[in-house]
């Protein structure tokens, strides 16, 4: 069951939350569409994110294949230099730093898709269609706790509440 | 006219505000095509003369000993150096979480992504056997050639190609809601084009989370990425033991002036944008008075920069440096010097330093005096170094030719028709950053 809670006032989106949390759905029954960024308030649906780590892991990978590959094409050419190092730290570090910061921007980007769930919706109802002026909340749950959470969406202050069967 | 995006009735002002920001997306008036194809026609003639230049060989350039890097090297380093208008600023002023950015970011990212095209494309052209480019790239090969990362000119290519994605990453990431908004307000082929680009974005509170985390992070580390390429392009003529780059000064002189003129002409884009679009309700007079601090600011860095780039050199007193040092000052480069001064220093220090005089008029004359004044330095960095070697049995002279010229014309209506297109295709303001701020 896919229950969507139409706001017009963001205040009331926060307390609206946590009172459903309060009846027993988690995080990932609860989702909230709106226009632009929203403040829910501390702690609520605050998701974890490995984004920054994601990110130094990238750079740390795209800097490091890229010394090496950098040493082995410098080493692997039969050049004679009388003695004179071939690969140089100073010399190759402009290299190294733009492909770290290259890997972490990518390893950025490719986190933001896989965080923010676009280009794969899973099992989630349809998303709905939010105008400028309103914050949806939609809730996915057993038919046999749709009414709370019905009556605890319109207790909070949701204007209109609808309710759509997962399998239409 | 085609109409883009389909006006709907609107109730609250919000929606009022998305439907004024979407205006510019509807239909094509006869000026917009006119004025858009007649920098095309520029663009095309630019684009024979590089196919001259292919054909015939280099000799058709001005560029000859001893002079090898002309106006495609100044424009290489003066598009690089606008290129910092936009990722640079935006990303300063949304670090430090400057309220006032929010109308003005976009327009900055577009210039940004729209200068590294422009600007990486002068090294191919300077090439001349433009086909063999590849050979740039280092990597273990049967050619014979030894891969050299220790040259500058590789480091080039490494930097321009992070910023030019991270330029990329920084201006798509934030037009994605935006996108999703177009899709929701146009029907057909065109809706479903917005809706693929807009990678399907639903406002889900998830991903505005991703969003802002992302974006801040991206602001983070592009500051780094800027910061880092246009070192490098002072790089290019620091690491040579030339007169009057051999200089340590160079890499935050560089950057400095970048900044500068990336911002001189965020303003003429800004100002372009306000009087052709009728977007006076969200670029005011703040955002150009603002901006005009920022530009006397960096004005005066700029001027300390050169006061102590010439006072060690003149105070040297090396034969070398100064044979260019007297080139430059009073002799056959002494007018373009001059004139620099004066659009670099003297113009925007009266008009933008006195509160009184400092309206988007003035602002907006300082800018063009700084981008020609820009324009001229990067021109005085290059020619008269290479043309006063320290032999002076080797000196030379440059003239360019009718081909640099049509090429660099080219690429200033290049810049201008690719804005064009750009403000018919996506709002020039991001919707949701200027709702989120109002």
């Amino acid at each position: 069951m896919i229950i969507n809670a139409e706001f017009h006032e963001p205040q009331a989106v926060g307390p609206a939350i946590v009172s459903l949390e309060r009846h027993g759905l988690g995080a990932d029954q609860i989702e909230v569409y709106s226009g632009k960024p929203l403040e829910l308030g501390p702690g609520v649906l605050d998701r974890p994110s490995r984004m920054s780590l994601i990110a130094v892991l990238g750079g740390i990978c795209s800097g490091s294949a890229v010394t090496a590959f950098m040493a082995y094409t410098l080493l692997d050419y039969p050049l004679v230099t009388g003695g004179m190092p071939l690969t140089s730290g100073w010399a190759t570090g402009v290299v190294t730093f733009e492909m770290t910061m290259a890997g972490a921007i990518l390893a950025t980007a490719l986190m933001f898709l896989w965080e923010s769930r676009l280009l794969r919706r899973g099992g989630r109802g349809p998303a709905p269609k939010v105008t400028a002026n309103e914050v949806i909340v939609q809730v996915q749950c057993p038919e046999a706790v749709a009414g709370p959470v019905v009556d605890c969406l319109q207790r909070s202050g949701a204007a209109k509440v609808e309710t759509i069967e997962e399998d239409k | 006219m085609a109409t883009l995006v389909e006006p709907i009735a609107t109730a609250s002002p919000e929606e009022r505000l998305r439907e004024d920001l979407l205006r510019p997306l509807r239909g094509l008036s006869g000026k917009y095509v006119l004025t858009l194809g007649f920098f095309l026609a520029i663009v095309a003639w630019a684009m024979f003369a590089w196919g001259y230049q292919i054909t015939h060989g280099m000799g058709v350039a001005g560029i000859r000993r001893p002079v090898f890097w002309g106006l495609y090297i100044v424009n290489f380093v003066f598009w690089i150096g606008i290129s910092h208008a936009g990722t640079l600023i935006s990303a300063i002023l949304r670090l430090t979480d400057a309220g006032w950015r929010k109308p003005v970011t976009r327009a900055a990212e577009a210039i940004t992504v729209f200068c590294l095209m422009i600007g990486g494309l002068f090294p191919l052209i300077h090439l001349g056997r433009v086909w063999l480019f590849y050979w740039l790239i280092p990597y273990p090969n049967e050619r014979l050639l030894w891969p050299n990362f220790r040259s500058p000119l590789v480091w080039d290519m490494m930097a321009i190609f992070t910023y030019l994605i991270g330029s990329v990453l920084y201006l798509y990431l934030p037009l994605i809601p935006d996108l999703a908004l177009i899709a929701q307000r146009t029907s057909g082929w065109r809706s479903g084009v917005y809706r693929v680009l807009s990678l399907n974005w639903t406002g889900a509170h998830r991903q505005w989370q991703a969003l802002e985390r992302a974006m801040k992070l991206m602001a983070g580390m592009i500051l780094a990425v800027a910061v880092s390429v246009h070192s490098v392009v002072a790089f290019d003529f620091a690491l040579t033991i030339a007169p009057m780059w051999h200089s340590t000064i160079f890499p935050p002189y560089f950057v400095a002036g970048a900044i500068f003129s990336g911002i001189a002409a965020l303003v003429l884009v800004m100002a372009a944008l306000r009087h052709f679009l009728h977007l006076e309700k969200y670029l005011r007079p703040l955002h150009f008075d603002n901006l005009g601090k920022l530009l006397l600011l960096m004005s005066l860095l700029w001027t300390y920069f050169s006061v102590a780039e010439h006072l060690t050199t003149w105070y040297g007193n090396a034969p070398a440096e100064i044979a260019v040092f007297s080139a430059r000052e009073h002799g056959v480069f002494a007018p373009a010097l001059w004139l620099m001064v004066t659009c670099n220093f003297v113009i925007p220090f009266v008009l933008l330093g006195i509160r009184r005089l400092r309206n988007i008029t003035t602002v907006c004359i300082s800018s063009v005096t700084i981008l020609i004044g820009m324009w001229i330095e990067r021109f005085l960095i290059i020619v008269p170094t290479l043309s006063h070697t320290p032999l002076p049995a080797a000196w030379g002279e440059y003239a360019p030719t009718w081909v640099e010229l049509s090429i660099t014309a080219g690429t200033f209506a290049a810049m201008a028709a690719l804005y064009l297109i750009f403000v018919k295709l996506f709002p020039i303001i991001a919707i949701w950053e200027y709702e989120d701020d109002h």
